[in-house]
C-alpha cells in the first residue's frame, strides 16, 4: 500500500509537471504555418487549421452577441430613451424661456423696459434746477437726440437753490 | 518556392529514414532483440510515411480531412511513444524485478491520470467530444512522455547502467520530444515572432530526423552489449582484476 502511495504520488508529480510545462511554453495560439501550442511526430507536413478557427480544435468558434460589448452573457439594458442622465428617473424639463434655477417659472420682465422694478424710469427734467437735496438724476448716457437742433447746455452762471451738484450736460 | 523545397526535402527525407530503419531492423534479425523499436518505427513508416503521405496527396494541407487524419495518427504515435519509454523503463529494469515493479506501478498510474486530465477538458465542452480530447490526450501523453524520458535518462546515469545502445536510444527520443517543446518555448518567448514561428514549423521534421539517424547508430554501429546493473558489473570487473 506504501509502495503504490509513493508510485501514485510520483504519477501525480509526472503529470503535473508535464502539464505545467505545457501550459507554460504553449500556452497561446495564432496564424500561423502550423498550429502553435501543438507538438507533433513525424515528418509530414503539418496540417493548416480550418478556416474560422483559430483555437485548438476543430468546432467553429461561438460568435458573440451582436451590439454588445460587455463582459458576460447576459444582454445588455438598453437606456430609456430621451434621456441622458443617470438614473432612471425622467429628466424634468426646464420651463421654456426660462434660465433661472429652480423649477418655479421666472417673471418675464415687462417688454420694453430694461431698470429693476416696473415703474417707467423718470427722465431728467433738462434745464431745469431741481428743488431738494435728492441729486439730480443724470441722463442716459449715450442718448443720441432726434433732430439737428445743438444739445442743449445747462444754463451757465444760473444758480440754483440746494447743495447739490449741478449736473453735467449729457455726453454727445 | 525555396520554403517549399526545403519542406518536401525534409518530409521526402524523413520517409527515406524510416524506411532505412525498418530494413537495418530486420537485417541480421536485429528485430527479436528490438521488439518493441521495431513495431514503433514500422507504425511510424506506415502511418507517417504511408497513410499521412497518401492522404496529403489526395486531399491537401488546407483540407478539413488531412486534419483529422494527421491528429487521429498523432494520438497513436503519442501512444506508440508511450509505449516505447515503457519498453526503455523495462530493459532498464532487467536485472531488478522489484524497481520494475515500482515503475511499472508509476508507468500505469501515469497514463491513468493524463487520461483523467484529458478528460477534464471535456467539461468545457461536451460538443467538442471527439476533437478536444484527442487533442488533449495526444499533447498531455507527450509532454508526459517527455517527462518520463527525462527520468529514465537521469535513472540510467545514476545506476549507471552500461547499455550503450539504451542510452542511444534513450538520448534520440529526448531529441524528438525535447527539441520541439524547446522551439515552442523559444516562440512563446519572443512572443510569436517570425523568424521563431518560421523555425517552428521547420522543427518538428528535423527533429523526428535527429531521433531517426540517432537511432540509425545505435542499431547500426553501438557495441553491442548485455545490459548489466551497475554493481553487478563493478563486482565482475574487481572478479576479473583479482583473477589476473
Amino acid at each position: 500500500m506504501k509502495k503504490f502511495n509513493l508510485a501514485f504520488s510520483l504519477a501525480l508529480l509526472v503529470v503535473l509537471t508535464s502539464v505545467t510545462i505545457r501550459r507554460s511554453v504553449g500556452g497561446f495560439g495564432s496564424g500561423a504555418q502550423a498550429p502553435l501550442g501543438m507538438i507533433a511526430i513525424g515528418t509530414s507536413p503539418v496540417p493548416l487549421p480550418p478556416l474560422g478557427s483559430a483555437g485548438i480544435g476543430t468546432s467553429p468558434v461561438p460568435l458573440p452577441p451582436l451590439g454588445s460589448a460587455g463582459i458576460g452573457t447576459s444582454p445588455v439594458p438598453l437606456p430609456p430613451l430621451g434621456s441622458a442622465g443617470i438614473g432612471t428617473s425622467p429628466v424634468p424639463m426646464p420651463p421654456l424661456g426660462s434660465a433661472g434655477i429652480g423649477t418655479s417659472p421666472v417673471p418675464m420682465p415687462p417688454l420694453g423696459s430694461a431698470g429693476i422694478g416696473t415703474s417707467p424710469v423718470p427722465m431728467p427734467p433738462l434745464g431745469s434746477a431741481g428743488i431738494g437735496t435728492s441729486p439730480v438724476p443724470l441722463p442716459p448716457l449715450g442718448k443720441a437726440g432726434i433732430g439737428t437742433s445743438p444739445v442743449p447746455m445747462p444754463p451757465l452762471g444760473s444758480a440754483g437753490i440746494g447743495t447739490s451738484p449741478v449736473p453735467l450736460p449729457p455726453l454727445s | 518556392m525555396s520554403d517549399l523545397l526545403f519542406t518536401r526535402g525534409l518530409q521526402y527525407a524523413g520517409y527515406v529514414v524510416e524506411a532505412i530503419i525498418c530494413l537495418l531492423l530486420f537485417w541480421h534479425g536485429r528485430w527479436k532483440r528490438l521488439k518493441l523499436l521495431c513495431m514503433y518505427v514500422g507504425a511510424l513508416f506506415l502511418l507517417d510515411g504511408v497513410a499521412r503521405s497518401a492522404s496529403f496527396s489526395f486531399f491537401g494541407q488546407g483540407s478539413t480531412q488531412y486534419y483529422y487524419f494527421y491528429w487521429v495518427t498523432d494520438v497513436m504515435l503519442a501512444l506508440g511513444a508511450f509505449l516505447l519509454v515503457c519498453g526503455f523503463f523495462h530493459r532498464a529494469c532487467a536485472q531488478d524485478e522489484k524497481r520494475w515493479a515500482f515503475v511499472r506501478l508509476l508507468l500505469v498510474s501515469v497514463f491513468t491520470i493524463v487520461l483523467g486530465v484529458s478528460a477534464l477538458s471535456l467539461t468545457r465542452n461536451y460538443a467538442h467530444l471527439y476533437t478536444m480530447f484527442i487533442i488533449e490526450f495526444s499533447q498531455n501523453l507527450y509532454f508526459s512522455c517527455l517527462v518520463l524520458n527525462t527520468l529514465l535518462y537521469v535513472m540510467i546515469q545514476q545506476l549507471e547502467i552500461e547499455d550503450d545502445e539504451l542510452g542511444l536510444l534513450v538520448c534520440g527520443l529526448g531529441v524528438q520530444f525535447a527539441g520541439e517543446a524547446a522551439g515552442l518555448a523559444l516562440v512563446h518567448v519572443t512572443w510569436g515572432g517570425a523568424f521563431a514561428t518560421i523555425l517552428f514549423g521547420y522543427l518538428s521534421p528535423i527533429c523526428t530526423l535527429g531521433m531517426l539517424s540517432i537511432w540509425i547508430y545505435a542499431i547500426g554501429k553501438a557495441p553491442q552489449e548485455v545490459p548489466v546493473p551497475s554493481k553487478l558489473g563493478k563486482k565482475a570487473a574487481l572478479l576479473e582484476a583479482v583473477a589476473d
